[in-house]
């Protein structure tokens, strides 16, 4: 009798202490993944002068490399009067950097300062031929707060063909003052020049999620997309000749439109709820080439819609002149399933224009999935 | 769970009626009471019970949380009102099940005999048995993730699509990555973990299961940054409901400080959100920080050739999806082209990988992938309750015809 209760208990708990498991850390050594991008990597700050990408620079005397962030492919302090320093980095995406007055604007968000208009733009930005090319530079003042010296940034950003680099100086007042010369002597020195081995070459990360934000009214993280075949979604049929590219978290869609060595973007991005409204939308990108804004009872007169596939389109085609050239955004909105749907096609007039049938037969495809 | 059938006694119950030995054993009463049919009946009962409060609950968790709280649990907790503290309230399905199986395996040994005439019960009883260890050992080992694949892309591990890790890289080696993979379990304490890959500690500072993250230059009034290093120096994190919603993610965020000899590294935010691995160089070393989804690793690779989502003419209703994949084994002895599509799926590696969906405008295509090392247990218990139905019933059956043929041959002919 005894035995066969021992049998059972066995079994038992054998059974119980196999129900026992727990996660633990691993340690394992796999094969670099083909397809993955190689992320970004910071400077080493035992290897000051490391500059990765394919620009590389001079560390101005004096300048202290710092070990930087994941996003940043170049970072120092540069000193001022009395042992204060200000905070130089070097940050670049893939992709575009966002149109010239969101970059403004965010960095006089940093400095608690209200948003300019595009009209305000040509007092607040200046270019600067340089060997790498044409930077555009910006020059902003904070205001002092509670007995603190006023803030200032100094900031420049370059665009190439699949990236953009931003070039920043942030500090007190008096010491940006003092490393303004030295600054722009370190843009001076910025040149193409190629990675150094085993330092991942930052610009093949593909756009972050900040990436766009130009599209994300005070939103940008907040969303969680439900990418997937069960998420609500629509279809679409881009253009042969379009080049799909990485799809990124924010965007549902990304084709690059080349011709004649000029690109433009097409973005469809998708956030609940109506974004603002379509007249803050339109505005933010007139305001992105350089157009003034619109009221709401003249919107009517700078779009059209039409209803196509069970969807209702309003679209707008909207051509400026910007820092960097004339520009056209032609983009159309479609609320869908209690969110909207944006589909955004942006680059050089020309380039744009002569693809307003293609983007008109596209928007024809669009449909529920 | 799967309900077992309640045991056939072949001894009678024992009964207050019935005369109680002088000395029984407290090993003894444990025998009979572990074997006892009421212990079946109960436990059945109880199953029912916790199955349908389980659906009923599924309302407000969804079916991974019902899983979660009722079946792979040992017991159902539920919060004391007004407090955080968790009380078990029920039996949960690891212990009825464990407890079912107990019964079945202890009524086998105590009370049934082996002989020709019950062998049929006996095998529909090894059936059942088997059938709730594989349930149990399904729950225990089984392992369901996704591949996600472009065209052209190449794969080498499975994501899970719940659990979630931090995986500290050195990526040094142009062909490796060494990889330390810390469950996010472990960022729930505040304990620092060290691991003999790893020149540096982390210590978590905070963690969330879910959360949002908000860009500080877009905030009125910020809070100061918590993260000095990486890309979250210019984001705060704020702690997010968990969500159970099938078609909503979380998104598990923490803050971990990185400690070496000389001191602190810095703190890092890392969250599933932030898609690319944050990098850093320590003593000449390249490393990446990324919370992710937890990854299994597999001995081959999977290349998205050509995807396909064909639909009915005329009409927008799916008709079937199919992956052409390139397989290729780390051994060089596996390399063809394999087609997967629904019901049809790819076994390798312990894997199944089956068509589970389409994302990206048909240019991605989305795998499940299964490892279940008991995946045949279910076919063979079944096989055998079968069998040992089929067998109980023919012995049955053969035992009636030869009684009745006894019978007629008794019967004396009329005159």
């Amino acid at each position: 009798m005894l035995a066969r209760l021992r049998i059972c208990a066995a079994a038992i708990l054998t059974l119980a202490l196999a129900a026992c498991s727990d996660r633990d850390i691993t340690a394992y050594r796999v094969p670099k993944d083909p397809s993955v991008a190689v992320a970004a990597a910071p400077v080493d700050p035992d290897a000051a002068g490391a500059q990765p990408g394919s620009l590389h620079w001079s560390t101005p005397a004096g300048w202290q490399p710092q070990a930087a962030s994941g996003l940043r492919a170049g970072s120092f302090l540069a000193p001022g009067p009395g042992g204060a320093t200000a905070d130089v980095s070097v940050v670049t995406f893939a992709g575009a950097g966002g149109d010239v007055l969101a970059n403004i604007n965010r960095w006089r968000g940093q400095l608690q300062l209200p948003p300019i208009t595009a009209a305000e733009l040509p007092a607040n930005v200046n270019a600067l031929e340089e060997p790498a090319g044409h930077f555009l530079v910006a020059d902003i003042r904070g205001e002092p707060v509670a007995g603190k010296p006023a803030s200032r940034i100094l900031g420049a950003w370059l665009e190439e063909p699949s990236q953009v680099w931003f070039f920043k100086m942030m500090g007190a007042e008096n010491v940006v003052e003092a490393q303004k010369g030295t600054f722009l002597g370190f843009l001076r020195s910025v040149a193409a020049g190629a990675a150094l081995d085993g330092v991942p070459h930052i610009a093949e990360t593909g756009p972050k999620p900040a990436e766009n934000t130009n599209d994300l009214p005070h939103a940008a993280f907040v969303v969680a997309p439900t990418e997937g075949a069960e998420a609500p979604s629509l279809q679409w049929q881009a253009p042969s000749d379009w080049k799909a590219k990485p799809i990124t978290m924010m965007r549902k869609g990304s084709y690059a439109v080349s011709r004649g060595g000029a690109d433009a973007d097409l973005a469809i991005t998708a956030f609940p709820g109506d974004v603002g409204g379509l007249a803050a939308n339109v505005n933010r990108w007139r305001g992105q080439v350089g157009l003034d804004p619109v009221d709401d009872a003249a919107i009517g007169t700078v779009t059209e819609a039409f209803d196509s596939n069970g969807l209702h389109f309003t679209v707008v085609d909207c051509a400026g002149s910007t820092p960097s050239g004339p520009q056209r955004i032609m983009a159309a909105l479609v609320p869908w399933q209690g969110a909207t749907w944006f589909f955004k096609l942006t680059g050089p007039d020309d380039l744009v224009k002569s693809e307003k049938s293609a983007f008109s037969e596209f928007l024809r495809t669009i449909r529920p999935k | 769970m799967t309900p077992a059938i309640p045991t056939a006694p072949a001894k009678p119950e024992p009964s207050a009626a019935a005369p109680r030995p002088a000395r029984r054993s407290l090993l003894r009463s444990l025998g009979i009471g572990l074997a006892s049919l009421r212990l079946t009946v109960t436990l059945l009962i109880l199953s029912l019970v916790m199955i349908f409060t389980a659906t009923l609950d599924q309302v407000h968790l969804g079916v991974w949380g019902v899983q979660q709280k009722y079946f792979h649990a040992f017991f159902v907790m539920a919060k004391l009102p007004g407090t955080d503290l968790s009380l078990p309230v029920f039996p949960g399905g690891y212990v009825l099940g464990l407890a079912l199986l107990a019964n079945l395996i202890t009524a086998h040994v105590w009370r049934f005999r082996l002989s020709w005439k019950k062998s049929g019960i006996w095998l529909t009883h090894f059936g059942l048995i088997l059938l709730l260890i594989g349930e149990g050992l399904s729950g225990l080992l089984q392992r369901d993730g996704q591949v996600r694949l472009d065209v052209g892309q190449t794969r080498r591990y499975v994501e899970s699509f719940r659990e979630n890790e931090l995986a500290v890289s050195d990526v040094t080696d142009a062909a490796f990555d060494q990889v330390v993979a810390i469950p996010v379990e472990r960022l729930l304490g505040q304990a620092t973990i060290q691991h003999p890959k790893l020149p540096f500690t982390l210590k978590p500072i905070a963690y969330f299961p879910n959360a949002t993250l908000h860009p500080r230059s877009q905030m009125t009034n910020p809070p100061p940054a918590v993260a000095t290093m990486g890309d979250g120096t210019d984001l705060i994190a704020e702690s997010a409901p968990i969500t159970y919603k099938p078609d909503e993610s979380n998104w598990p965020t923490a803050y971990v400080e990185l400690t070496g000899p000389e001191g602190t590294l810095g703190i890092w935010l890392v969250s599933a959100i932030l898609e690319e691995p944050q990098g850093f160089i320590y003593q000449g070393r390249t490393w990446q920080l990324a919370l992710r989804a937890r990854r299994d690793y597999v001995p081959f690779t999977l290349t998205l050739g050509k995807f396909t989502h064909d639909i009915y003419p005329g009409t927008d209703i799916p008709k079937n999806f199919a992956s052409t994949i390139q397989l290729h084994g780390d051994d060089g002895r596996i390399d063809r082209s394999v087609l997967i599509s629904m019901n049809n799926p790819l076994r390798t590696g312990g894997y199944a990988f089956y068509q589970a969906g389409y994302a990206n405008n048909d240019r991605t295509s989305v795998l499940e992938a299964v490892r279940n090392p008991s995946w045949l247990i279910p076919y063979w218990s079944c096989a055998l309750i079968v069998l040992g139905l089929v067998l109980q019933f023919g012995l049955s059956l053969s035992g009636f015809f030869r009684k009745r043929a006894a019978a007629v041959r008794s019967v004396p002919s009329s005159p």
